[in-house]
């Protein structure tokens, strides 16, 4: 479970998270939308432990992310928008290197790693430097890296940018099932009808604030998620 | 020309970001008072030894040559701190497919980054070259054409680090660029170049004193080193002439330069860049369990791999240190033998204490360490790795990579002077805490001045404020027993011993080490959660 409450952060004068409080349960699925610059990866680096934020609190399963920010890593996974991979490391050895951070057994993560690297057809290049790699390949890798190690929330980025039409698919399908087995997926994302399509809940953000948070059933009714967040960022304009 | 100056000033704000990274004007200004201060104090310890050298060339009647010897030192210190730069600088900048895109003139972007380079040589080589000229106006009459040739010189000498730099990145690079493995053939031939280049540079440089002594300035170095002696010959007799000349090599050296790496910009370049085409490979994959600080040490120690100027960097002080061992050994050996007396441990052990860590602070592995993570450090703050564990890892790949040198370039040093049991103790654990207290200071310069927008490893290895002042400072440390030592009255000399001279001094680097570490690991977390 994910729980962050009244969250706020500023990058000198600026304000880019501004009072945020927003709850996501075991087993949802909730977008996090909102246009450039509005606070959505500011949020999930506050989230991961990556940026210091000056009010607020959050909870990664019930473990206060500022408190003890070592047990709260070990519930999550964090994968960026661009994911800056160790290019001088091979597809294997990054693998390596993140199982051995969570203490996974051999068998674990060869497991794991067969079993996500397969789904989303990057196992074959697994042997090779990720400085080979196609920008959709390390966006694979660095999927597959948040995977591996079960975590209870995954923090996701700008996920599918970057994946060719199979593995896309296939990741949706992978977040799906990891829903169904109660963990809790926070994604940020500008692709709106997948987020309609696979997400329960849908939380969306403008200029550092939350304007919107439900179900997607009680935020879209009966117009698209789309329409909706035009209208709200619209009202911006106006 | 508009291409040219707006490049250059974007590589300059590039690299004073990092100076002006915090919004407080105040820390601002502590980081340029720093950088003065620290740049003050090694242009007058430069100063003092070359005052020392003019003493012992007065009695010849030559004070004059110490401006050769400046000068000539100057050279060696800027090319050994700045010549493997230029292959990041020029054909593996992140920002060549950007720039090549652009309707820019190749010359113009060579140009430009010339430009970044020279100053960062220029900043060095003024801080060494600069008490020379000072100390030679010590000694000699002070011409209006003296002092307007030295304040136009200065700006000149960089040159010639320039023109090998060039040359050397154009080489190895030209070599290797097509090369299926071109990485490591790349990484150990710029190794293997770069030490020969400096074991040529120490052995034509040991016998440049003596020369001077019987027979003043040597053919190869009027022939080799023509731009200083042309420059010495202007400055003492103040011949236009000669100074025209100075000029005018200079300058094509830096055409030269230009030229060298306008040729094949775009095709090496465009090599390094490109992939060879991979066979999918059919190897197993390995599925090792490891604890978390191995699995760092393990990363740490592909990164440096993986990096040649990170390597070469880190490396060079440690083999110099060898090197230094084995040059002073023999010439304790050579002066015992020619004076017919006991070994003169006092001079040798100095020169070698102070010379080694002097080495060992030139590059200090963590004084980059962070800066090289760039922008992966995610990685590192987003996984449950306590700041403890990321430290331990980044220092002790430090000290893997550095002791064994060091021990074995002292036990060297001890076997081939054959010195006290206590002074051979000493000359092994001086060099060793040293080493380490330069870990602890390079990984929190590190914290407090990370590069981690950088587009060329050079960038973030070479031309950081961090390894600017982690590097100055360890000079600093190295140098205080032999300015203290040569300053010292023969009164309290004699009294003391040499065994509880180095054992104070032993005490001092300890008492620093500690505080380092101790900063380290309470200031110094804080800073890594800041960045």
């Amino acid at each position: 479970m994910l729980e962050i409450y009244a969250l706020a952060k500023k990058f000198g004068e600026k304000v880019a998270v501004d009072s945020l409080s927003l709850t996501v349960q075991d087993g949802q699925i909730c977008a996090f939308i909102g246009h450039n610059g509005a606070g959505k990866t500011t949020t999930l680096k506050c989230i991961a432990g990556i940026l210091d934020f000056e009010q607020g609190e959050i909870l990664v399963d019930k473990i206060d992310v500022q408190k003890d920010p070592m047990a709260a890593k070990k519930q999550l996974a964090y994968i960026p928008d661009n994911p800056d991979l160790y290019d001088h490391l091979k597809g294997n050895d990054y693998l390596n290197f993140i199982a051995d951070v969570f203490s996974m057994t051999k068998e674990e993560r060869k497991a794991k790693i067969e079993e996500y690297a397969k789904r989303l057809g990057i196992y074959n290049d697994l042997s090779s430097p990720i400085s080979s790699y196609s920008h959709g390949m390390k966006q694979k890798l660095a999927l597959v890296s948040g995977l591996i190690h079960n975590p209870k929330v995954l923090l996701l980025d700008e996920p599918f940018v970057g994946l060719d039409p199979i593995s896309s698919h296939e990741f949706k399908n992978i977040m799906q099932e990891l829903a169904n087995n109660g963990v809790t997926i926070f994604y940020s994302t500008h692709v709106l009808d997948v987020a309609e399509k696979i997400c329960s809940h849908v939380a969306i953000i403008k200029e550092g604030r939350l304007i919107k948070f439900g179900t997607m059933q009680e935020i879209t009714s009966d117009d698209s998620l789309e329409n909706i967040f035009l209208e709200l960022e619209n009202e911006k304009h106006n | 020309m508009k291409n040219i100056i707006n490049l250059t000033m974007i590589y300059f704000k590039q690299s004073l970001s990092q100076l002006y990274r915090s919004k407080k004007r105040t820390s601002a200004l502590a980081n340029t008072f720093l950088i003065i201060a620290i740049f003050i104090i090694v242009a007058f310890a430069m100063g003092y030894a070359y005052y020392g050298t003019a003493l012992q060339f007065q009695p010849i009647g030559h004070p004059e040559y110490v401006l050769v010897l400046g000068l000539m030192f100057a050279a060696f210190i800027v090319l050994m701190m700045t010549m493997y730069d230029a292959q990041n600088q020029y054909y593996k900048n992140k920002d060549y497919d950007l720039l090549a895109s652009l309707p820019i003139k190749t010359p113009s972007i060579i140009t430009a980054k010339y430009l970044s380079s020279y100053f960062i040589s220029l900043v060095y080589g003024f801080m060494i070259a600069f008490p020379a000229f000072i100390v030679y106006f010590l000694f000699c009459p002070i011409t209006v054409e003296a002092v307007i040739y030295c304040i136009i010189a200065i700006f000149f000498l960089p040159t010639f680090t320039q023109i090998i730099g060039a040359a050397l990145a154009f080489i190895i690079s030209a070599v290797t660029y097509k090369l299926k493995n071109k990485k490591i053939v790349n990484t150990i031939l710029t190794i293997v170049l770069t030490v020969g280049l400096i074991a040529f540079i120490t052995v034509v440089n040991s016998g440049l004193m003596q020369d001077l002594f019987a027979n003043g300035i040597p053919l190869w170095l009027k022939i080799a080193f023509s731009h200083i002696y042309f420059l010495f010959e202007a400055m003492t007799t103040g011949s236009f002439i000669s100074f025209l000349i100075f000029l005018a090599i200079t300058l094509a050296f830096a055409l030269l330069s230009i030229g060298i790496i306008t040729l094949g910009y775009k095709k090496i370049n465009s090599g390094f860049s490109s992939t060879n085409s991979k066979k999918q490979s059919k190897k197993t994959l390995v599925f090792k369990k490891s604890s978390t600080y191995i699995a760092l040490i393990k990363k740490e120690t592909k990164t440096f791999f993986s990096s040649p100027v990170y390597l070469i960097n880190s490396i060079i002080g440690p083999i110099m240190v060898i090197v230094l061992a084995i040059s002073m050994g023999i010439g304790a050996r050579n002066m015992a033998d020619a004076i017919g007396s006991s070994f003169p441990a006092e001079f040798f052990v100095t020169i070698y204490v102070c010379f080694s860590s002097m080495c060992l602070g030139i590059g200090v592995p963590t004084s980059a360490s962070i800066s090289i993570e760039g922008q992966k450090l995610y990685i590192l703050k987003s996984l449950p790795i306590p700041v403890t564990t990321i430290f331990n890892a980044k220092l002790s790949f430090n000290l893997f990579l550095t002791l064994p040198f060091v021990i074995v370039g002292s036990i060297i040093f001890i076997v081939i002077t054959g010195c006290s049991f206590s002074l051979a103790i000493l000359a092994i654990l001086i060099p060793c805490i040293s080493t380490i207290a330069f870990a602890g200071l390079g990984l929190l310069c590190n914290l407090k001045w990370p590069k981690l927008n950088w587009t060329s490893e050079s960038q973030a290895v070479k031309q950081s404020l961090s390894l600017f002042i982690s590097m100055l400072s360890a000079i600093l440390i190295s140098l205080i027993p032999f300015l203290i030592f040569f300053t010292l009255p023969n009164e309290i000399l004699s009294v003391m011993s040499l065994e509880a001279y180095y054992s104070i001094y032993l005490a001092f680097i300890t008492l620093l080490c500690i505080v380092f570490y101790s900063l380290l690991y309470t200031h110094g977390k804080k800073l890594y959660k800041k960045i």
